[in-house]
């Protein structure tokens, strides 16, 4: 069951520690998991199992899908891996630094 | 008017670092010393005397230095060196190079800075409603409450900070001390910074007599090199350059490697970033006796927000300062928070290494320009028929 996410949006895995904040989003319905199981607005009472991929996440990394389509910021590090429709989403390159600042 | 400002401040920082205070000259008057640095063309005269303290950390450093003709002239050029080549004009709230914007939020005000055209793409997330350009973002930040918003856009990565006015912190830089060792002379110096802060730090050492590295990323090299080429060569003329690929694990042994040899380390990242790749700065001086690690960050190193020149010297005070004393807020200077905190780490360094070194050096960008600002604000006066200190000469790379 997915829902429609808004930019700026928290997620938090329900798994693991991991919190990742929506950049941007396309704008239908989509199922977010984090270590197998949905990922909730708001942290969760208690942790449940990991069922699925526990890579891990890192804090501060950005994460993309393979056509960029969407952006999330990890904002909280956990064990769990997140997907996006079934699909696992990657870290994206850092930014380019500024000429000048 | 004649002053002894600029040898107190030297004293005063070389007391910090446990050495003899030793300086006895007098100098131009603090307001002089701000019209001669090129600074008056960038705001009105900064009642906080920022260059005459830039003078003082270069009289103490040619105290240290074993050779001073090879430092620069005087400490006060270097913070109006980059607005004197690029011919930069002050806005008011607007940065001097375009790029942070002062602005009014409903309970407070925050200093904005886009340096980063990615940083576009996180203003919808940022104020959760669609903006994409300072037009659309200006009104949204004017609802709401900068507080929530710095605290928000820090977690985010942007270069964003309150306009306040912290309390002028006793110390200008945190140390953890290690092992020390007795140093042998000219140092490796490792220098993994970009910009301004950290390689006008690693340039300044290397005119003390060290030998410097300049490591960049090959995916994602200094962006200075886009920048003016003169100014760049000021910074980094005379450095050795190493290309490491941090995505690859050959490549990124090798930095490792670089890094354990080094006598002193210059690093301006977030203190996670380096951890990520397996870089602890703490693990590499328990390794080495005697190290010296310089960690610029923004606000300290137990803070996890990034920050540029003038969004610090934002969160420092400068804005207030300057708006008790003319009305009107405005920046001060151009990304004044990096030239004083190079020249502030280039002493601290220097100073640390002659002492036996051991030291991870945390040094707060906030926290330098705050104590350079010192606590003594006298409305200055404007100066004129001065002539500028001379711009140092460009050196060919």
């Amino acid at each position: 069951m997915g829902q429609v996410y808004k930019p700026g949006t928290k997620l938090s895995s329900t798994v693991c520690k991991t919190q990742i904040m929506a950049l941007r989003v396309p704008a239908e319905e989509l199922e977010i998991t984090c270590g197998g199981a949905p990922m909730q607005i708001g942290d969760p009472a208690e942790l449940g199992a990991m069922s699925g991929e526990n890579s891990g996440t890192l804090v501060g990394k950005r994460y993309t899908d393979a056509e960029e389509t969407m952006e999330f910021l990890c904002t909280r590090g956990g064990d769990g891996t997140i997907a996006v429709e079934g699909y696992v989403i990657d870290i994206k390159a850092a930014k380019k630094l500024p000429s000048s600042d | 008017m004649q002053t002894h400002h600029a040898a107190n401040y030297a004293n005063q920082i070389l007391a910090d670092l446990g050495e003899t205070a030793r300086i006895d000259v007098v100098s131009d008057a603090p307001e002089i010393v701000f019209y001669r640095s090129g600074l008056a063309e960038l705001s009105q005269p900064c009642p906080a005397p920022i260059a005459a303290a830039a003078n003082g950390v270069m009289l103490a450093l040619n105290s240290l230095s074993p050779d001073p003709k090879l430092l620069p002239e005087n400490g006060a050029v270097l913070l109006g060196e980059r607005a004197r080549l690029l011919g930069l004009q002050g806005q008011g709230r607007i940065s001097a190079n375009g790029s942070c914007r002062l602005i009014d939020a409903s309970d407070g005000r925050l200093a904005l800075n886009m340096a980063r055209d990615d940083d576009w793409d996180l203003m919808s997330a940022w104020l959760e409603t669609e903006a994409s350009d300072w037009d659309s973002i200006i009104p949204v930040i004017e609802k709401r409450s900068a507080i929530e918003l710095v605290r928000r856009g820090q977690e985010m990565g942007l270069a964003v900070s309150l306009d306040e006015f912290p309390e002028r912190p006793a110390h200008f830089f945190k140390a953890q001390s290690f092992e020390a060792a007795k140093n042998n002379q000219p140092p490796l110096v490792v220098d993994l910074s970009s910009l301004w802060a950290g390689p006008l730090c690693g340039s300044l050492l290397g005119m003390m007599g060290a030998r410097v590295v300049k490591v960049e990323s090959q995916t994602r090299p200094d962006g200075a090199r886009r920048g003016n080429i003169d100014f760049y060569n000021l910074l980094n003329a005379g450095k050795e350059g190493a290309v490491f690929d941090f995505q690859n694990d050959v490549s990124l042994s090798e930095l490792k490697t670089l890094i354990e040899s080094a006598d002193i380390v210059i690093e301006a990242s977030r203190p996670r970033a380096l951890r990520q790749l397996g870089i602890i700065a703490e693990d590499m001086l328990t390794a080495k006796p005697g190290k010296v690690w310089l960690s610029f960050t923004a606000y300290g190193r137990h803070v996890d927000a990034i920050g540029f020149g003038d969004d610090i010297g934002i969160a420092a005070g400068l804005t207030r300062v300057i708006e008790n004393a003319y009305g009107p807020p405005s920046f001060v200077g151009d990304a004044i928070a990096d030239p004083l905190s190079g020249l502030h780490g280039a002493l601290a360094v220097w100073s640390l290494w002659q002492q036996g070194g051991g030291v991870l050096i945390d040094l707060s960008m906030r926290d330098v320009v705050r104590y350079a600002m010192g606590n003594d604000f006298t409305f200055a006066k404007m100066v004129k028929g001065k002539t500028l200190y001379p711009m140092r000469a460009i050196p060919k790379c």
